[in-house]
């Protein structure tokens, strides 16, 4: 995985955390404290945030089915009390009654309802109907379902000042859970609060299924394109899971299925949060090294399996269960891997415990729109820990190309350079005895040469006239050491271009090593031209015939040392083509256009 | 001594030539230059040397390949050359000698009196010897070697698993690169003196060499007496 991935996975997480923050209590309703009111025995009063907001009775249930029960002045005394999460499932039609009244004396109610539940059920307001969701029926067959959640807004006149009767009708044959009982949750408040509430449930899961789905894909393509690392792949899984999980909650609440679906909908968030729990732990596994992944994952799924046996589903705390128990095997694989010089796994156990504990405090809230929250640090651990691992391969790579480089540079010290001067100077030396004006102009020459490549030793790249200065000065001593002329001409060279030092040279000490001499003057080519993308190609022509080793290793060290110094230079931006022509080798080099110094 | 000199500069060709003419003086018999080896094997059709001065970095060759092809010739081969990280491989070769560049006229002289000499002063140390088999060039190992017979001005080398090669190099040619327990016992033969296990004399003065293996190879007269004091 590469530097820029690694980024790309870190911005990820931080645009998860900067579209949290804002929008953190969004999806609340305002607290209410019900305080029981003493004078008025059954009677209690609702405090919003601390104010005052409206009062009401205990629910009161009936089994049976008579129309005369949504009436205001039915005596319900003879009913039996019930909480709102005490009613039954399967067990026919049955009323609900309740009465509600505002705080203050000619003050008005809020002028909405809000009800979720999983059932079908007709709603009265003072004996009036008030809407109905779905079709109360004495069976499965003859019940329609409703919507989970659903608003009946008031009018002013509907909520005005004295004591109101909410009466529900209702039956629950396709609520789906095994459990014998159900629930029916209700909330007075006015419909602007109600639809705040609704949509702001659907914020976070709704970024947090763009966001996971995003990962998935970043995470799939590196995988499809990159090196194919197994962690990818399981990341890919989880991102996608966790994605398709959050979408659950965003289409209850844009959408609002019909509620017989819903047991559905927990069997799937639960499965999916088995797959998220198996992924976050072989993502991780992976990545530390862990021997018999295999092994874990296969206890990781029957543990997850055990989960949701053990859970009971009307809970709907499976998937946090899941992810707790997920977050201890990570915290395991995490101080297990963690050592001296190691400090990445620590992250992921940092992460993981904070995720952890977040989730064993509020474990209800976790499933739908608290999942993203809290699920952000072990996000971030696991990143920073890949950041980390990512960040040390990068640098042992850098090293290791560096020493490459550096290695073939003194390769071609040992072998060219030592060489070129033993010749130049054996040379020199019947130059000297015989010739001694043109021993000093060999000697300036050479002199020149050597003093141009100590210029340039320590540069990545040179102006392009330098190089070319450069290579005319050691074709002047190779001139007078063969006895025959040579020259390089150029066409569409820009000076101030600049290359990696001695690319160019290494091209013409190629030339002497491996081609046989062209007829005297040998004239060696350079031109240069801008591509379709702007970057440059150079094409050099070394002229000769081309002997049987050039063809069969095609050109050996130096031109290694050539690749060498351009990946250094402009890594993963270059090509390097060669081959034989009618004229002799041509090399064709093409690089980024860089004029300024880097 | 006739002596063909192998170098594409023309530089360091003129100084060769120029110190063979002072060194051998009347000896020398004949001298040409080649710039390239594939010039070189054209004047070697039509010119017997004795020794060639063979630069080992000529443009486009590999200089290993050269040097098999010159020590599988019946001529001495002096390397001279700036690549003296081949000098240790050229000795195992059969070269005469291996002359670095930038040479003096007393180093080369050096070289050049060893090949002159009709003896050899020093023991060799080749380890190969290249043959000329089918067109190419192959190597055997010394150890291979159980004696060496002289055919002319050539020299038959009779291995130990019976097999006999022929070699362009003369028998006192040879001699001149083995190594030195490479010792002659006869005017036609070259043993290995750790491989006589026997010295049998006959009536008539003739006597007999046994070696390993149960060969039995004739002594010279002369010889004899010096292998016998060797194996007092």
């Amino acid at each position: 995985m590469s530097r820029r991935h690694i980024i790309a996975l870190v911005l990820s997480g931080l645009l998860l955390v900067a579209a949290y923050l804002p929008f953190s209590d969004l999806y609340e309703l305002p607290a209410y404290t019900y305080i029981p009111i003493p004078a008025r025995e059954g009677w209690f009063a609702i405090q919003r945030e601390g104010r005052p907001h409206f009062e009401r009775t205990d629910m009161r249930f009936q089994e049976g089915d008579d129309a005369r029960w949504s009436r205001p002045d039915w005596d319900d005394s003879g009913w039996r009390l019930i909480a709102p999460f005490d009613v039954p499932s399967r067990a026919g039609v049955f009323w609900l009654r309740w009465r509600v009244r505002p705080a203050e004396s000619g003050a008005t109610l809020p002028p909405g309802i809000n009800v979720t539940t999983v059932a079908a059920y007709e709603i009265f307001w003072d004996g009036e109907l008030l809407g109905r969701n779905g079709m109360p029926g004495d069976s499965a067959a003859r019940e329609t379902p409703g919507r989970i959640d659903q608003i009946f807004p008031l009018t002013l006149a509907q909520a005005g000042p004295g004591e109101h009767v909410i009466a529900m009708r209702v039956s629950t044959h396709r609520c789906g859970f095994s459990n014998p009982r159900s629930g029916v949750l209700v909330h007075l408040e006015s419909a602007v609060e109600l639809y705040r509430y609704r949509a702001g449930n659907a914020v976070i899961p709704t970024l947090a299924a763009g966001a996971m789905f995003v990962l998935a894909l970043i995470c799939g393509l590196l995988w499809l394109f990159g090196p194919r690392r197994g962690e990818l792949a399981w990341a890919m899984v989880l991102c996608a899971a966790a994605s398709v999980m959050q979408a659950l909650p965003v289409i209850r609440w844009l959408q609002n299925y019909p509620s017989d679906l819903y047991h559905w909908v927990i069997k799937g968030g639960a499965a999916l949060h088995a797959i998220m729990a198996v992924s976050l732990i072989a993502v991780i596994a992976r990545h530390l090294a862990v021997p018999r992944l295999r092994w874990l994952l296969a206890g990781s799924t029957v543990a997850m399996a055990l989960i949701a046996a053990v859970t009971p589903p009307v809970r709907n705390t499976e998937g946090a269960y899941m992810m707790l128990a997920a977050c201890a095997v990570v915290m395991a694989i995490g101080a297990w891997a963690a050592r001296p010089g190691r400090r990445g796994p620590w992250f992921v156990v940092v992460g993981a415990l904070i995720t952890g504990l977040w989730i064993a405090v509020e474990p209800r809230g976790y499933t739908w729109t608290g999942f993203l929250p809290r699920f952000l640090p072990m996000l971030a651990g696991a990143t920073i820990m890949l950041a980390a691992t990512a960040r040390r391969e990068f640098e042992e790579s850098e090293r290791t190309r560096q020493m490459a480089a550096r290695l073939e540079l003194e390769l071609l010290k040992k072998n060219l350079q030592p060489h070129f001067l033993l010749n130049t100077l054996t040379a020199l030396t019947e130059l000297v005895e015989q010739r001694p004006a043109d021993a000093v102009g060999l000697i300036e020459d050479l002199a020149a040469e050597f003093r141009l490549i100590a210029s340039m030793a320590t540069e990545r790249t040179v102006p392009l006239a330098q190089e070319l200065t450069l290579c005319r000065t050691h074709l002047r001593v190779l001139g007078v050491r063969t006895g025959r002329e040579y020259r390089l001409e150029t066409q569409g060279i820009d000076d101030d271009a600049r290359v990696p030092p001695a690319v160019f040279l290494t091209l013409i000490e190629n030339a002497f090593s491996h081609q046989h001499a062209a007829a005297s003057p040998a004239v060696f080519r350079l031109t240069g031209e801008t591509d379709a993308s702007g970057a440059m190609r150079y094409r050099f022509l070394s002229p000769g015939e081309i002997s049987p080793l050039k063809a069969k290793t095609g050109g050996g060290t130096g031109l290694r040392y050539v690749r060498a110094r351009l990946e250094e230079c402009f890594p993963q931006k270059w090509s390097l083509l060669d081959g034989a022509t009618t004229e002799g080798w041509q090399t064709c080099i093409t690089i980024p256009r860089m004029e300024a110094s880097p | 001594m006739r002596v063909l000199i192998v170098e594409d500069e023309p530089l360091v060709a003129q100084r060769l030539e120029r110190f063979c003419r002072e060194i051998l003086g009347s000896r020398l018999e004949g001298l040409h230059t080649a710039p390239t080896f594939d010039a070189a094997e054209a004047r070697l059709a039509e010119y017997a040397a004795d020794l060639v001065l063979l630069d080992l970095n000529l443009e486009g060759r590999d200089g290993m390949e050269l040097l098999q092809a010159s020590v599988a010739r019946s001529f001495h081969t002096i390397i001279v050359s700036a690549n003296t990280e081949h000098a240790l491989r050229a000795f195992e070769f059969g070269v005469l000698d291996f002359v670095p560049k930038p040479f003096s006229r007393d180093r080369l002289a050096r070289a050049l009196e060893r090949a002159a000499q009709p003896a050899p002063t020093t023991a060799g140390v080749a380890r190969h010897l290249a043959i000329k088999k089918h067109g190419r060039v192959e190597t055997i190992a010394v150890e291979a070697i159980a004696y060496v017979r002289g055919a002319g001005n050539y020299s038959e080398i009779v291995l130990r698993d019976g097999h006999r090669e022929l070699h362009d190099k003369s028998l006192e040619r040879l001699q001149d690169i083995l190594p030195g327990d490479f010792t002659r016992i006869h005017k036609s033969y070259l043993v290995r003196l750790a491989d006589i296990v026997a010295l049998h004399a006959h009536e008539g003065s003739r006597y007999d060499a046994e070696l390993r293996g149960g060969t039995f190879l004739p002594i010279g007269r002369t010889r004899y007496r010096e292998l016998r004091a060797r194996f007092a």
